[in-house]
């Protein structure tokens, strides 16, 4: 047998959107890949490479171009996956990043090493979902 | 007026007077002389730094200053004690649990957290919010900087992280210098501190204004009640004042003798000196009579 309807509960009125600007990001996000050339082998024990080499690499790339005010530049490695890296940064300083992390040529183990910037942004999920993105259309 | 708060004294400082001989040279106006504690202190405690210790430096004037480091909580608890034998008090917490106490609870003036080695804990808006809310400031402290490479790299990333997470509001600057080279001149420090990303009128307080506040606040605290009295002195009327005084009295008691005292609330002065400068006191009913026999004279 069924229950008599009962009339659903009056809807409550909608509260209008909150509406957030948010001026000045205190923090830049980065996703970089580390590329070697000639390229590593998947067996090889140094691929992927670990935390302390992209740390190692990149002071010394920000080094190389500005000196010591570029190695004091905060950074975070917040996450590597294979050749990746996703970076924190403060927003400031993410010109003098981005300069120095695009032409920045070193040496590991033999290997020749750069970086390749993809992505850049003020939002970690803007970053990464546009590395979703391209892959999505691959 | 230029103040340089954190000078390292220790009861054997041989570059110590150099040192202070060249910040009075530089333009300094106020140092304090800092004495680190670290571990357990007693309550009763004697500051070891006396009171006047370079009386050949007249301009320059010295205050007392003790640094707490903070290595475990229970070292919290005598702080207030410490007050009394210094003129400011500094804590320097070790990590991040006992920064976040210093900022929300502990009494003392500044915060000045060791920058020249990295931090294992990022600094964060809302806790140094909280000191700079309740009047604690903020302390870097630049000399580290100068002999040593890494420290000179750790103390860029740890200012400019404290600039960022304060937003450039209630920091001060000082040196922390042992030796005089340590040293650097005021405009110099905050062109320093534009490196590290605080705007130039914020390092000219961190340099003067607010350093000042600082001290005064701390006077304040140890000398008013409430922060509302400070009595200066009792009250007792400088010396020229009081002769000053003197003579307007005596003056008024000459005059009264000629046609009774002058009620109070008038002020018969101006009328008084006029007659003084023309050498002669006359009395008002004797001018009055003067007065009218020249117009008889005048008339007839």
């Amino acid at each position: 047998m069924e229950e008599p309807s009962v009339t659903p509960p009056k809807t409550q009125k909608a509260e209008p959107p909150v509406q957030i600007t948010i001026k000045n990001p205190e923090w830049g996000y980065a996703r970089l890949k580390m590329i070697y050339d000639p390229p590593y082998t998947a067996e090889s024990p140094s691929y992927p490479p670990d935390i302390l080499t992209w740390r190692a690499t990149l002071t010394m790339c920000l080094t190389q171009f500005f000196g010591l005010m570029g190695s004091a530049i905060h950074i975070d490695i917040l996450y590597l996956e294979n050749d990746e890296a996703w970076l924190r940064l403060p927003k400031n300083d993410t010109t003098m990043f981005a300069a120095a992390v695009s032409g920045y040529v070193g040496i590991i183990e033999g290997k020749n090493v750069g970086f390749k910037t993809l992505g850049m942004g003020d939002f970690l999920m803007g970053v990464l979902g546009k590395g979703e993105e391209d892959a999505l259309w691959a | 007026m230029f103040h340089d708060l954190n000078i390292p004294w220790t009861p054997t400082s041989p570059d110590l007077p150099r040192t202070i001989a060249f910040l009075d040279e530089l333009g300094y106006n106020v140092v304090a002389l800092n004495h680190t504690i670290s571990g357990k202190f007693s309550q009763s405690h004697v500051n070891p730094i006396s009171p006047d210790p370079f009386p050949q430096h007249p301009r320059l004037k010295i205050l007392r200053r003790v640094t707490v480091v903070l290595d475990d909580p229970a070292q919290c608890h005598h702080l207030t004690s410490l007050v009394n034998y210094y003129d400011l008090v500094a804590l320097r917490p070790t990590n991040d649990k006992l920064l976040l106490q210093a900022c929300s609870s502990l009494e003392c003036d500044l915060i000045s957290i060791d920058l020249s080695q990295r931090l294992s804990y990022n600094l964060k808006h809302k806790i140094v919010g909280t000191a700079i809310q309740r009047g604690v400031f903020l302390e870097i402290c630049y000399s580290a900087s100068i002999h040593d490479v890494a420290a000179r790299r750790n103390l860029m990333q740890n200012a400019a992280s404290l600039i960022r997470a304060t937003r450039g509001r209630g920091i001060i600057i000082s040196s922390e210098a042992r030796k005089a080279v340590g040293v650097r001149a005021p405009f110099d420090v905050m062109n320093l501190a534009t490196l590290w990303g605080l705007s130039q009128e914020k390092g000219r307080e961190a340099v003067g204004g607010l350093s000042r506040t600082v001290v005064i606040q701390a006077g304040l605290k140890r000398r008013s009640f409430r922060g509302v009295i400070d009595i200066v002195d009792n009250g007792a009327l400088p010396e020229t004042v009081q002769q000053k005084n003197k003579r307007k009295a005596e003056d008024e008691n000459n005059d009264g003798k000629g046609k009774g005292k002058p009620a109070k609330g008038q002020q018969k002065q101006p009328q008084k000196q006029n007659e003084r400068q023309g050498g002669q006191q006359l009395s008002k009913r004797a001018k009055k009579a003067a007065a009218r026999a020249a117009a008889t004279t005048g008339v007839s």
